[in-house]
């Protein structure tokens, strides 16, 4: 192998592959690059779950707005702008003393982009999918959330038509906050539901 | 617990990166893309890729996002197949073409398609021999 310094090691099969269909669409005039790169860009930096923690912490401190996130969530998602693929159509269930709720997308991976941003590893694999409806209390367990015997759990699966966000409760001692300050508190479990909020003596 | 399941065993929320690798988001960027232009509608892409995902189970060895980005190429693949954009053919042989690309650029310098068929010029010259290279002897009858 004498011309070993003189090319470039090709990538693996897989990453020609996107390569090939990425060069082939772009010819076509179906792919513009340049909104390629803005995707990437939204998706990598520009979405998260910090979007849907302004959210939660806008219904602890304001119950109008609670009450229209309830009763139709992609609309009061919207009124802070956030919207677009994956968070047409938004279901927010609420966390009480007596239920407590986690979402799941039992089919694939269907998770609130607007909001939460890309979905994490474990959400996407399928152990939680598989297992988190048949044990919900299991699995939080193995979150180490301990959800209290006398609490009920209610599983949600999101799917293409809709998707699934938590509101948890508002920890206690919080009292006089602002939303500012609430916003700190909520962690991307507690809105999927295999969490909670952060409490205001760990900050 | 399956290998899959270990994530579960670490701090939640730390901040992962969303991709692994640019060709992920390359591929995830390209699907929400051509949804965005109007080729097709979210939930027909999310029967595609669950469909997928039932039939091409996680393999031994693989990490939960090479497993969901293997499975979402597939899925893609099959995605503009089935809207008459880009058949399988076209992407194996595009694929080889960049391969092909990829042995013939120098190293350090940019990977270009054309570089599929003929190599660019580059510094690598041959040093003249004043001799033949190779010698067919003639047959004595």
């Amino acid at each position: 192998m004498a011309h070993d310094h003189n090319h470039t090691a090709p990538p693996n099969e897989i990453e020609l592959r996107v390569k090939a269909l990425e060069s082939l669409l772009t010819e076509k005039g179906l792919i513009d690059p340049d909104a390629m790169n803005e995707l990437i860009d939204t998706y990598e930096h520009r979405v998260g779950p910090r979007n849907g923690a302004k959210v939660v912490a806008k219904a602890w401190t304001d119950p109008a707005y609670k009450a229209r996130l309830l009763a139709d969530g992609t609309q009061a998602i919207a009124e802070l702008g956030y919207s677009g693929v994956q968070g047409e159509d938004m279901v927010v269930v609420e966390n009480t003393p007596d239920v407590h709720n986690v979402t799941v997308c039992t089919l694939c991976s269907c998770y609130p982009w607007p909001t939460l941003g890309l979905p994490p590893s474990w959400y996407k694999a399928a152990p939680y999918r598989s297992r988190v409806v048949i044990d919900p209390r299991g699995v939080l367990e193995e979150f180490g959330l301990t959800i209290a015997e006398s609490k009920e759990i209610r599983v949600w699966d999101s799917s293409a038509e809709l998707r699934y966000l938590v509101l948890p409760e508002r920890p206690e001692g919080t009292d006089g906050w602002s939303e500012e300050q609430l916003v700190d508190l909520v962690t991307r479990d507690s809105m999927i539901g295999t969490g909670l909020p952060l409490q205001p003596t760990a900050k | 617990m399956t290998q899959a399941y270990s994530t579960l065993e670490q701090p939640f929320d730390t901040e992962e990166p969303v991709f692994d690798h640019p060709w992920q988001a390359q591929a995830f960027s390209l699907i929400v893309h051509l949804h965005r232009s109007g080729l097709f509608a979210w939930p027909e892409w999310v029967k595609v890729f669950s469909d997928v995902i039932k039939s091409a189970p996680p393999q031994p060895g693989e990490s939960d996002n090479d497993t969901y980005y293997r499975q979402w190429i597939v899925a893609m693949e099959q995605m503009v197949a089935s809207l008459g954009l880009v058949g399988e053919e076209d992407i194996a042989q595009r694929a080889h073409e960049w391969r092909q690309a990829y042995l013939n650029t120098p190293h350090g310098q940019p990977i270009l398609l054309a570089n599929a068929s003929c190599a660019p010029a580059h510094d690598h010259h041959h040093t003249p021999t004043r001799a033949p290279v190779a010698v067919s002897p003639a047959s004595s009858c």
